[in-house]
């Protein structure tokens, strides 16, 4: 049934109840009243009858009529009394019926009295008045006690409609609190239990707990309630899934995406910061919503970047800027600045007006040392790519260059020999020799920092090296220069693998750069040492990989190099020297050997106070000693060797060269000539030189051609640019020793001799140069 | 006038003679059947009796109670003053007559009254149609009767002097068949005889209009040791008997029956005689007004041995009983 139903029933009835207590409160006060006025006719009635018994008597002492007329009154009286609480009865009591008889039988036998007396004294007479007195009294006595019936059966009728009354009462409030408890129990069992545990149904599904259901049972509008909120907590199931899975994937992306968030309430001054944005900034994940001035003071922001944040997230809020996205620095709880970029959107009131603003950040610190990285190997890498174009522009020039000044060199050389003692012509020519071969050394140095590699590698005892240079520049120092060496620090086996030369160059331009940059007073410390890297080393120049390295320190007192400028120090031809006094070579020179032998340049200044450089070379374990390049001149037997190059100067000068040293010559300015001639006659010639960059085929072409036909020839190389493709290429095609132009006739007796088996001097991979 | 008394007195001084050796056996009979016997006078009067007993009103009330039936207050009573019985029924006369002679009972209830149950019947022949007529006239009645009170009390009421009217003293079952033959003119006589009487004259019949001069009482009258040592049976009885008093006042076609079927009598006598009847418990002053009344009307008329003197009735009242069982019903100031 519907508790609106119940209601109205229950309405409906406790009305009834209230109109039933209602009237029967009226019924009880009206006969209340009745029994009130039949109780005042009662004691009337009394009264009236003691007056005629008085009356009665008076008249039949005196006879007089004054008793008689106020008899009769009194007796009118009572009929008149008794006709009204007869009338008022109904139906009539049968002690008022009886006393409204007696009333009625009284007169006669009053009249009689009063006849009886007025026949005077007669003894029928006298009989008379003594039987109706008699009967007067008896009949006013059981008009008394008729009346005492009647006015006790109005205190019965009282009792009874009092007791009916209090039963009315009494039942009324039974059944009155019977309803109450009746309907207290229905509201209880019905409403107010249904109620109270659809209540805590509703407080388990406001705490989460979604599996609880009400009861459905009843039709009522609380079943209908329990159904709703059933059918309310499946909804909001299939949405706490869905809101679950979505957090989930949220959860999922924000973990994959490595970030936190943050949400300002802007209004009441706190800030949510998520427990993944605490632990990005090296904090133990606490109370996640605080008032933003504490995390401000958490979370200090870098003072470089303060302004930054600042006018970018007012801009943001003022409109200024659609978007809010930040990097900037933090200082991480390690005590680092980590870089963090924050993204942010406002929640702006109906005037545009922010009043919260959400969104997440990231540390990018990982990001921006990459991006940092990055930059420093796209600076490193373009200074490559512009050492290696112009190592291959002057590579190119210096090639050139050095055929012709081959020519020049080789002809000189001629005319000294063929110049007497002397003469002016000795002298024209010395000078001019002197100029040439500091062309050659010009080139040479050229083509050092130019070239990536070398032939053929060796390893070099770099401590000895070292004492032996060091020995060489220390009587050349300026005076006021003092020279403090600390070779100590590496073994005797400590070794390079590389040049010797090389290692020469490097440290004879460090320190020529180091006593330039004291001028004349100063402290030149150079050390050697050998280091173990962990990790990787950045240095100036390029990244050092983990391993063990000969770290040679080249350290002045003097005036420092500035900021901008060494950026530049390696670049070829930068010079801060004046016109004419240095080539803007020689660091480039030093960084084209380090680089080669897979090392690398750290420097570190300090303008007014100096500058050191300190040099990484891969250390090896050296045993062998340097070899001897010089001796004397091993002459040739008389054996043929054929010459191959594209520059006729340089195949006549080549000729002439070898037939001084006492070789047939042959020469071919055509590589498919020359391989034509030995195709003709293979055993005419006993080795071959040849260069390398010709245009119908090269020298290693021509050297396997020629193999294949005289698979015991000895062919030395010739070329003006080696490199490690040249090297290899050269022998591949089984080429037995490359020399570097331009060639002196030194270089080519040493070299035929070794080829040929004759001469003491092994295989050097190239020829002796002054530095 | 004596004469008319005599039985009344022969038996009220049997009654004394045979009351020490009765009173014994009767208490011997009463204690051994625990039962309570009444001698009921065959009056409308006594139909409490006959509804209590119907009923089985005095069963239920727990007082075993057996009735025996006799003509007239004098001869139930007597039965009652003999032992014969425990209890009689009778008007208020024959407990006057009879205390003048003994004290040793007394009225224990009062459960009926009537102001027409003695009416005066008269023959239209004999020239009689209003109360003055009867001067002269034979006028037949129970000598020493209620209904011989009347109509003395009657005459004097209307002016006739009693000594003007031959009074007939006549058996109750006599009264009809003389005023039908005619042997006297009028009949003061009480029902169911005044009813039969009428019947017989037919329309030669006359009731003349009565006085409601004379409340006749039906009472209920009893030994006193009866009354000391079954007080309690008494009380039962009187509940009973306050039972059949409702029971009349609320079933009065129920009550009608039976009292028509222990008159054996016709509903017609029934109709015309209901309403004389009060069937009300009661013990009040009317009854020692009326006892007194009657007592100096005995004395006066000469119905009574001279020197005789009214006594005090208080005495002859028991109201203890009906007190207990209705104490509204006692308005008598003892």
């Amino acid at each position: 049934m519907r508790i609106r139903t119940q209601l109205l029933l229950a309405t409906a009835t406790a009305v009834g109840v209230a109109l039933i207590v209602l009237g029967s409160v009226l019924y009880v006060t009206q006969r209340s009243a009745a029994n009130l006025r039949a109780e005042g006719d009662s004691q009337e009635i009394a009264r009236t009858v003691a007056n005629l018994l008085t009356l009665t008597q008076e008249y039949t002492l005196y006879r007089g009529e004054r008793a008689a007329e106020q008899w009769r009154a009194r007796y009118a009286q009572l009929k008149q009394t008794v006709e009204q609480a007869l009338a008022r009865e109904s139906p009539p009591h049968p002690a008022l019926t009886e006393m409204q008889q007696r009333v009625v039988d009284l007169l006669p036998l009053y009249d009689r009295l009063e006849e009886a007396h007025r026949d005077g004294a007669s003894s029928l007479a006298q009989r008379r008045r003594e039987l109706m007195v008699e009967r007067l009294v008896s009949e006013t006595q059981e008009l008394v006690d008729a009346r005492h019936r009647w006015a006790t059966a109005i205190m019965d009728r009282q009792s009874r409609e009092q007791f009916v009354a209090n039963v009315i009462v009494f039942v009324a409030a039974a059944v009155l609190l019977t309803l109450i408890v009746g309907l207290a129990l229905l509201i209880r069992r019905r409403g107010l239990a249904p109620l109270e545990r659809l209540q805590a149904a509703a407080a388990a599904i406001q705490r989460g707990d979604l599996a609880v259901r009400c009861e459905t049972g009843t039709q009522d509008e609380l079943g209908d309630t329990g159904r709703a909120v059933n059918a309310m907590a499946e909804s909001l199931l299939a949405a706490n899934a869905a809101l679950r899975e979505s957090q989930e994937r949220y959860r999922l992306a924000v973990d994959g995406s490595n970030q936190g968030l943050w949400d300002w309430d802007i209004a009441r001054g706190t800030m949510y910061l998520s427990p993944r944005a605490q632990l990005l900034l090296g904090l133990a994940p606490g109370t996640p919503t605080r008032p933003r001035r504490e995390w401000n003071a958490i979370q200090t922001c870098h003072p470089d970047d303060r302004a930054l944040v600042r006018d970018a997230i007012s801009a943001y809020l003022r409109g200024a800027t659609e978007h809010l996205e930040i990097e900037y620095r933090i200082r991480h709880a390690s005590g680092q600045w980590h870089w963090y970029r924050c993204r942010g959107v406002a929640v702006r009131d109906e005037r545009g007006r922010p009043y919260r603003m959400a969104g997440s950040m990231e540390d990018i610190s990982a990001r921006k040392d990459a991006e940092a990285e990055r930059n420093r190997l796209e600076r490193q890498l373009r200074q490559a790519q512009k050492l290696e174009a112009i190592g291959t522009l002057a590579g190119g020039i210096a090639h050139d260059f050095n055929n012709i000044l081959a020519a020049i060199l080789g002809y000189g050389e001629m005319v000294q020999n063929e110049a007497g003692e002397g003469t002016r012509i000795r002298r024209h020519i010395d000078a001019a020799m002197s100029a040439a071969l500091r062309a050659k050394s010009l080139v040479e140095r050229i083509l050092a920092f130019s070239r990536a590699g070398t032939g053929e590698r060796v390893t070099v005892p770099v401590r000895a090296v070292m004492e032996e240079v060091l020995d060489g520049i220390g009587g050349a120092l300026p005076a006021g220069v003092r020279l403090q060496r600390d070779l100590a620090g590496v073994a005797d086996d400590a070794g390079v693998l590389g040049d010797a030369t090389q290692i020469h160059q490097v440290v004879l331009n460090l320190c020529a750069n180091a006593t330039h940059a004291m001028r004349s007073d100063g402290v030149l410390a150079v050390s050697l040492d050998t280091v173990t890297l962990d990790d990787d080393l950045v240095v100036a120049t390029s990244t050092l990989a983990p391993g063990r390295y000969v770290r040679l320190r080249v350290a002045d007192t003097g005036s420092g190099i500035e900021p901008h400028v060494l950026e530049r120090i390696f670049d070829p031809f930068f010079t801060t020297k004046e016109v004419g006094v240095g080539t803007g070579l020689g660091l480039s020179l030093v960084h084209g050997i380090v680089r080669d032998l897979g090392g690398g340049i750290a420097v570190e200044s300090q303008v007014g106070r100096g500058t050191t450089f300190t040099v990484y070379m891969p250390w090896v374990r050296c045993e062998d000693r340097l070899p001897t390049v010089d001796g004397p001149i091993e002459r040739g037997g008389g054996e043929t060797v054929m010459i191959v190059d594209d520059e006729e100067s340089l195949v006549r000068l080549g000729e002439e060269m070898l037939a001084e040293l006492g070789y047939e010559p042959v020469g071919f300015v055509s590589a498919v000539q020359a391989l034509a001639a030995f195709r003709a006659e293979p055993d005419r010639f006993d080795a071959v030189l040849t260069d390398e960059a010709m245009p119908e085929m090269s020298g290693s072409e021509f050297t396997i051609e020629a193999l294949r036909l005289q698979p015991t020839l000895p062919v030395v190389l010739m070329t003006g640019f080696v490199n490690a493709a040249v090297t290899a290429r050269a022998q591949e095609s089984g080429v037995a020793e490359v020399l570097v132009k331009p060639l002196v006739s030194r270089d080519i007796a040493r070299s035929l001799a070794a080829v040929l088996g004759r001469g003491s001097a092994g295989k050097v991979a190239r020829a002796e140069r002054e530095p | 006038m004596l004469r008319f008394l005599r039985p009344a007195l022969e038996c009220a001084r049997c009654a004394a003679l045979c009351a020490a050796a009765c009173a014994l056996a009767s208490a011997a009979a009463d204690g051994a059947a625990q039962e309570l016997t009444i001698a009921v006078s065959r009056s409308s009067l006594s139909l409490p009796i006959y509804v209590a007993e119907t009923l089985d009103y005095f069963k239920a009330e727990g007082v075993a109670v057996r009735t025996r039936e006799c003509l007239g207050g004098h001869r139930c009573i007597k039965q009652m003053l003999d032992g014969e019985v425990s209890l009689a029924t009778s008007s208020e006369m024959p407990v006057m007559v009879n205390s003048l002679e003994r004290a040793d009972f007394a009225i224990v209830a009062t459960f009926a009254t009537s102001k027409r149950d003695v009416k005066l019947v008269a023959r239209r022949s004999a020239g009689i149609a209003a109360p003055g007529d009867l001067a002269g006239k034979r006028v037949a009645t129970m000598a020493g009767t209620s209904a011989h009170y009347f109509l003395d009390l009657y005459l004097l009421f209307n002016g006739v002097d009693p000594r003007s009217v031959a009074v007939v003293p006549l058996a109750p079952e006599q009264i009809v068949a003389a005023v039908q033959q005619g042997t006297v003119d009028a009949t003061a006589t009480f029902e169911p005889f005044a009813h039969r009487a009428m019947l017989a004259l037919a329309q030669d019949g006359i009731v003349l209009p009565g006085a409601r001069i004379y409340t006749e009482t039906f009472n209920l009258s009893a030994r006193r040791t009866l009354i000391a040592e079954r007080e309690g049976d008494l009380v039962k009885l009187m509940r009973a008997l306050a039972r059949a008093q409702r029971f009349i006042r609320e079933q009065p076609r129920q009550a009608q029956a039976i009292l028509r079927d222990r008159m054996r009598e016709d509903q017609g006598y029934i109709d015309a005689t209901w309403k004389d009847f009060d069937y009300r418990m009661s013990l009040d002053q009317p009854l020692i007004s009326t006892l007194e009344g009657q007592a100096r009307w005995a004395l006066r008329e000469g119905h009574l041995p001279a020197g005789s003197r009214v006594p005090n009735f208080l005495h002859f009242v028991a109201p203890e009983p009906l007190r207990k069982a209705e104490p509204a019903a006692v308005t008598l100031v003892k």
